[in-house]
């Protein structure tokens, strides 16, 4: 016992030796006669990790609270205030961040990279919303989302699109989603966050082009509501496609359809479906005629879109500040540059290798030519699928939400005369 | 009849894509959880790699950058003429802002006792351009560094000055030990 | 109809937003080239290339991770100390030899066959073929030795963590204490900011110590009685920039200074009195180094001469000895 504690001592007095033989080895400390004391450095800390799980019982709160005020009490008032708060606290407390839609880059970047190690809390935010979506519905988009409340609160002369408007816009989130995707899995950008159009209003604080950008979307959100949503957010494919399956979906009549149109024009998001007119029902064999012909294109689609990404994979690709140093470099070495950019200067003054930069470039551009080609053959899908879907018939005798599109703002139910 | 089997029948494929969607977010989460940070991860640079580009003043997402100087105190000499505060060309040795090398004159300079002067940085007045880090580098002892606060970083998902910094000084590091100065007591 | 203007004019404004964004990622500049706040040194750094009185006549490469000391006997036989070991050169620049150690040596002096290596807070001597002689006591647990050199009858240890020259007889007796701050004497004391303090030994065995945070060479008997000193600040190639230079000098036979300077990076040839005579060398070096632990701005980590006055600088970044010779 004795010995073990002499032991402990001795490695003790040794560890501080050997600490001040480190520091000593460098700066002479000046010797003072004065009382001198040194001020204490700047490094304030972090905010506390206790702090971000709180984060998350927020969410979990606010989107019990919000699913709650719109499946049971169908409340539009009580979703509007709720949207108030989160705008508030996810929006201008949190300052936009984390939040789910730029999460979905963390969670692949975790998944391709072992390297990275994924915060708990990004986690919950990709995974909370996805998991009541699949119960309830879009509740997550109806408030809780700060983009999404922001945007909201701008719906003020929303107007009707027609159909086709909405589905070629519509594709446009999917290649976001697809870039999204591919940037985050090689490790390049995040780059959802880049553009992420409302961060600076959230923070006061930002760059012009922020500004302009989350100016414009606000603008255009008077008219054509929530543009964001609806033709950007690359989160929203995601709840899209889950909330299709959702199992308790908000319906705008609490009780049978009436088919009195009141609701037909109160969705600013055009997400409601009108029963379906007989007329359709007799052209049904041209449909299925149309639709096996769409089955056979599709997978030709993905071959197509496939080998389309996979010529662009350079382009893509490009983006990487290492494939982008590298290509400088080649033409700074072939003398088509003249003047140095920061970037090759300070890589020579880091004294590594130039094959060694061209081998990691490489290895990116390999891993983007597999990338366009999942890229491509993904969007193909998309295409092939918006095309079977717009001949699927669906016979509808009511007035019916929407189920992907519908971000469950219960706007409509306020509509609806059959109370019950 | 036939409406209700249809019914059946959709109702039967929602049932399966929602068991195949949860049994898919459950493996994401298994999966990730397992190797996931427990604490928090937050921005900083490296002083060792950085090379003062200037970018840390005019890339962060926040107006002034959250990147400011620090000093490490240990590491200073307390020089009289120090390479960090003064302009190389200073024709004649005082405090006159024509004589400073920062730009926003954010380091203030007291006397502490012959020979020594004691050199501090105004956060507020710091830009974080990294002028005063070079100097101090090339003629004293890299005391001035430059650091993100964590006061005032956001702490973005991806730091903006992470994409452009030349000399790839950025990475995550963990919340708990946040600050990478060189010459950081061990 | 003008419903329709406004969902045209909102729609294109929001194909605009799209484009703005796709141009940006696929076709923007990640970030200005320029720096508008820089610092640049390498206009400091640049001289009149006419005070340019010296050649780089020859390289050698060293085959180390850092190399931290470098001299030269009366044979012309090279020394370099640097990771944990002794390189020994002959006079036509082969490698003879290598002496192991057990912890880096940041200096080392030859005198008649002896090597006498300051390591962390001790001296040890070895003979040149690498036998180790002796280990001498230490002056105190603090002490640091950055530079070392031996005559006939003394060894002198400049200290830089006691701010003080030790001086030696050749056996390791410590026969007293030189610089100490001493009202008396008129000594003020060195000044010493970072781990910087050279010492030298003139042809006529007189004793010349650096204070970097003064810019001065100072000239003290073997008693430590102050005789006569010289330099000034300056950022001009007359006196020594910066906070504390010059970090390194060596003497030529006929009493003359060669210093180095850090963060400028120049070897500069000053005649007996201090007067500027020429510049030997500059190291412009357009891509500023990172800030790495111990040798912070210095470019060379020591410099020597031989007995035909060409000068030897230990090159710490391309791990090179560079020798100049009069023009
Ligand atoms: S669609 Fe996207 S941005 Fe809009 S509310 Fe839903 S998650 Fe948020
Ligand atoms: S961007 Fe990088 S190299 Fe430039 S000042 Fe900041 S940390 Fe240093
Ligand atoms: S020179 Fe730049 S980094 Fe240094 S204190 Fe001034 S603003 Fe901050
Ligand atoms: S994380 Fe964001 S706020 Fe912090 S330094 Fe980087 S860009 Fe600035």
């Amino acid at each position: 016992m004795k010995n073990y504690l002499v032991k402990l001592i001795l490695a003790l007095i040794l560890f501080i030796q050997a600490f001040n033989l480190y520091a000593v080895q460098r700066f002479p400390k000046p010797e003072f006669e004065t009382k001198y004391s040194q001020p204490t450095m700047q490094t304030p800390c972090p905010r506390s990790v206790y702090m971000e799980y709180f984060d998350v019982a927020v969410l979990v709160a606010s989107l019990s609270l919000i699913t709650w005020l719109i499946l049971k009490k169908r409340s539009r008032q009580g979703v509007f205030w709720t949207t108030i708060f989160s705008l508030l606290y996810f929006g201008f407390y949190r300052k936009g961040c984390i939040c789910a839609v730029g999460s979905l880059q963390n969670v692949t970047m975790a998944l391709f990279n072992p390297d990275y190690y994924i915060p708990i809390t990004a986690i919950a935010f990709f995974i909370i919303p996805l998991v009541f979506t699949m119960f309830y519905g879009r509740t997550f988009c109806a408030g809780i989302c700060p983009l999404g409340a922001i945007q909201d609160i701008f719906v003020l002369r929303p107007m009707p699109l027609k159909q086709w408007v909405q589905t070629i816009l519509g594709l446009i989130p999917y290649i976001y989603l697809g870039l999204a995707v591919l940037y985050a899995a090689t490790g390049t950008d995040f780059i959802v966050c880049r553009y992420d159009p409302f961060v600076g209003i959230f923070r006061h604080n930002g760059t012009f082009m922020m500004f302009a950008i989350g100016g414009v979307l606000l603008l255009i959100g008077v008219f054509v509501a929530r543009p964001y949503c609806r033709f950007l957010c690359p989160y929203g494919v995601l709840l899209n496609f889950v909330s299709r399956v959702s199992k308790n979906h908000l319906s705008i009549a609490p009780g049978k359809c009436i088919e009195c149109r009141l609701c037909e024009n109160s969705c600013p998001f055009g997400a409601i479906n009108k029963p379906t007119p007989t007329r359709n029902v007799e052209k049904r064999n041209v449909m299925v005629k149309r639709f096996a012909i769409y089955f056979v294109i599709t997978p030709l689609l993905i071959l197509l879109g496939g080998w389309t990404g996979s010529r662009f994979h350079e382009n893509l690709a490009k983006v990487h500040p290492k494939v982008r140093l590298a290509n400088e470099l080649l033409l700074a070495n072939n003398n088509k540059i003249s003047s140095l950019s920061m970037e090759i200067s300070t890589f020579k003054s880091m004294g590594k290798p130039l094959d060694k930069l061209y081998a990691e470039a490489n290895i990116i551009i390999d891993k983007f030519y597999i990338g366009g080609w999942i890229l491509g053959g993904f969007l193909g899908l998309v295409f092939g699928l918006t095309l079977v879907n717009l001949s699927v018939f669906q016979y509808r005798t009511d007035y019916t939400t929407n189920k992907g599109t519908c971000f469950s703002c219960a706007r409509c139910v306020d509509f609806c005369p059959v109370k019950k | 009849m036939a409406e209700k089997k249809q019914y059946n029948r959709r109702d039967f494929i929602n049932n399966s894509l929602r068991a195949g969607i949860a049994v898919s977010l459950a493996g994401i989460t298994v999966a990730l959880t397992t190797r996931a940070l427990s604490g928090k991860s937050v921005w900083q640079l490296n002083p060792a790699k950085c090379v003062q580009c200037g970018r840390c003043a005019t890339s962060c997402i926040l107006e002034t950058s959250a990147v400011k100087c620090v000093h490490v105190y240990d590491m200073c000499g307390y020089c009289d003429l120090c390479g960090g505060y003064l302009r190389p060309d200073t024709k004649e040795l005082n405090t006159a802002a024509e004589n400073q090398l920062c730009p926003t004159s954010a380091i203030s300079r007291k006397y502490i006792e012959e020979p020594f002067f004691e050199y501090q940085i105004i956060e507020e007045l710091c830009i974080g351009c990294g002028k005063c880090v070079k100097g101090c580098g090339a003629f004293g002892n890299g005391s001035l560094q430059l650091q993100i606060n964590h006061k005032l970083c956001v702490n973005c998902n991806q730091c903006a000055i992470a994409r452009v910094c030349p000399s790839e000084a950025f990475s995550l590091v963990s919340a708990s030990d946040a600050y990478l100065y060189q010459g950081k007591k061990m | 109809m003008k419903q329709k203007l406004v969902i045209a004019l909102s729609l294109i404004l929001l194909i605009g937003v799209i484009f703005l964004i796709y141009n940006d990622l696929f076709n923007g500049n990640p970030a200005d080239s320029t720096n508008a706040t820089e610092y640049n040194l390498e206009k400091l750094k640049q001289i009149d290339s006419s005070l340019i009185c010296y050649n780089e006549v020859i390289t050698i490469d060293l085959t180390m991770e850092s190399v931290n000391a470098l001299t030269i006997d009366s044979n012309s036989n090279i020394y370099v100390a640097g990771d944990n070991e002794i390189q020994i050169f002959d006079k036509t620049l082969q490698k003879t030899h290598t002496i192991k150690l057990d912890s880096s040596a940041n200096c080392l002096a030859v005198f008649d066959n002896t090597l006498y290596l300051g390591v962390g807070n001790y001296v040890e001597v070895y003979t040149s073929k690498g036998v180790k002689l002796s280990r001498w006591k230490s002056f105190n647990s603090k002490g640091y030795i950055t530079s070392i050199a031996v005559n006939k009858t003394n060894v002198y240890a400049a200290d830089a963590e006691n701010k003080a020259i030790l001086r030696y007889n050749l056996n390791g007796v410590l026969l007293n204490v030189i610089g100490k701050k001493d009202k008396d004497k008129s000594i003020d004391g060195f000044i010493i900011p970072s781990m910087y303090f050279d010492l030298a030994i003139s042809a006529e065995n007189e004793l010349w110590v650096a204070n970097p945070g003064k810019h001065e060479l100072i000239n003290f008997t073997e008693k430590g009685d102050f005789r006569t000193s010289w330099g000034i600040a300056s950022m001009q190639t007359t006196g020594f920039a910066g906070c504390c230079n010059p970090i390194h000098f060596c003497m030529l036979s006929n009493g003359s200074f060669v210093t180095f300077e850090k963060g400028l990076d120049r070897i500069k040839l000053h005649d007996q009195t201090g007067k500027l005579e020429c510049i030997v060398a500059s190291f412009s070096d357009a891509n500023a180094q990172a800030l790495d632990n111990c040798s912070i701005g210095a470019r060379v980590h020591d410099l020597a001469t031989d007995l035909q006055g060409n000068i030897y600088a230990l090159d710490a970044k391309d791990k090179k000895i560079r020798v100049f010779s009069r023009k």
